[in-house]
């Protein structure tokens, strides 16, 4: 139960940092290897893997959401929460509040699915209820 | 406790539960779907959304009877906490690929309070629309 609830912890963490736009602090928590799959046909829409490629993923939404931004946990899932260990599939209900840089707000809910191995995210495979609006969110 | 209640909404998967989706969904369910944003409540509203979105995962009257084929629709990932369950799926529908999640919370009484459904990417998404709403036609003419 200690290593679920230390991931549970991370996964807290890792919503504070995306509020607080610091990408780097964002990426420590993942796998050279992660891969990200990102849903809606936006720019940024589909897989993403490596960091590198991670790091052109959050750039790319930090300047697509320049202004406020607010991710909020309303719920966290863990597979195994009897787990020792720091591997586990965390599933995060989310909602989040943020401004494009067309000055234009949007409000919408989502799902992360999280595959997390040795404390470090391996893959993020994230579902928003409402895709349109994910859509017109990520207008450029 | 939620592992029963689970295992009977896999069982009505399966078409195996005894009294089918009128067993386990609660009389004021709400269902929240990709396809309608107005959340949908009541029992009877969410079995027609439910039953129309079964037949649009195992093809539908929109393929020819020759090439029917069952669904190949499954759950991959099961995660819950307290009596709600993240359930992930994947199913190819008309040879495209589709995943998502169904969210579903359960009262005390195992009956079903909420199901919200996610899924991805877009064009799977407007498929199902309009498999969902060509079904959704047919069943409220029956």
């Amino acid at each position: 139960m200690i290593g679920a609830l230390i991931l549970k912890t991370m996964m807290d963490s890792g919503t504070n940092v995306m509020n607080e736009r610091d990408v780097e602090a964002i990426l420590k928590h993942w796998r050279d290897d992660a891969v990200m799959i990102y849903p809606g046909a936006s720019i940024v829409s589909g897989r993403h893997e490596g960091k590198d490629a991670m790091r052109s993923f959050f750039s790319a939404f930090m300047e697509q959401f320049p202004g406020h931004m607010e991710f909020t946990t309303n719920q966290t899932y863990i597979k195994n929460m009897l787990a020792l260990g720091l591997s586990n599939t965390i599933v995060a209900e989310f909602s989040v509040c943020y401004t494009n840089k067309h000055g234009e707000r949007f409000e919408n809910s989502g799902v992360s699915v999280v595959t997390i191995k040795n404390a470090k995210v391996a893959q993020i495979k994230d579902y928003y209820f409402d895709v349109d609006k994910l859509n017109a969110a990520w207008r450029q | 406790m939620i592992e029963e209640f689970v295992s009977n909404w896999h069982k009505n998967m399966r078409g195996e539960l005894e009294g089918g989706l009128d067993a386990i969904l609660h009389d004021d369910c709400i269902f929240y779907s990709p396809i309608v944003f107005t959340p949908q409540k009541g029992k009877e509203i969410t079995k027609l959304y439910l039953t129309a979105a079964g037949q649009s995962f195992s093809a539908g009257d929109s393929v020819p009877t020759k090439e029917k084929k069952k669904s190949d629709f499954k759950y991959v990932k099961e995660v819950y906490s307290g009596l709600t369950i993240v359930l992930e799926f994947e199913s190819t529908i008309d040879g495209k690929y589709m995943n998502g999640v169904d969210i579903i919370t359960f009262n005390e009484d195992g009956k079903i309070v909420e199901i919200k459904v996610m899924m991805r990417p877009l064009q799977a998404i407007n498929l199902i629309h309009e498999k969902m709403k060509a079904n959704l036609e047919k069943l409220q003419q029956q």
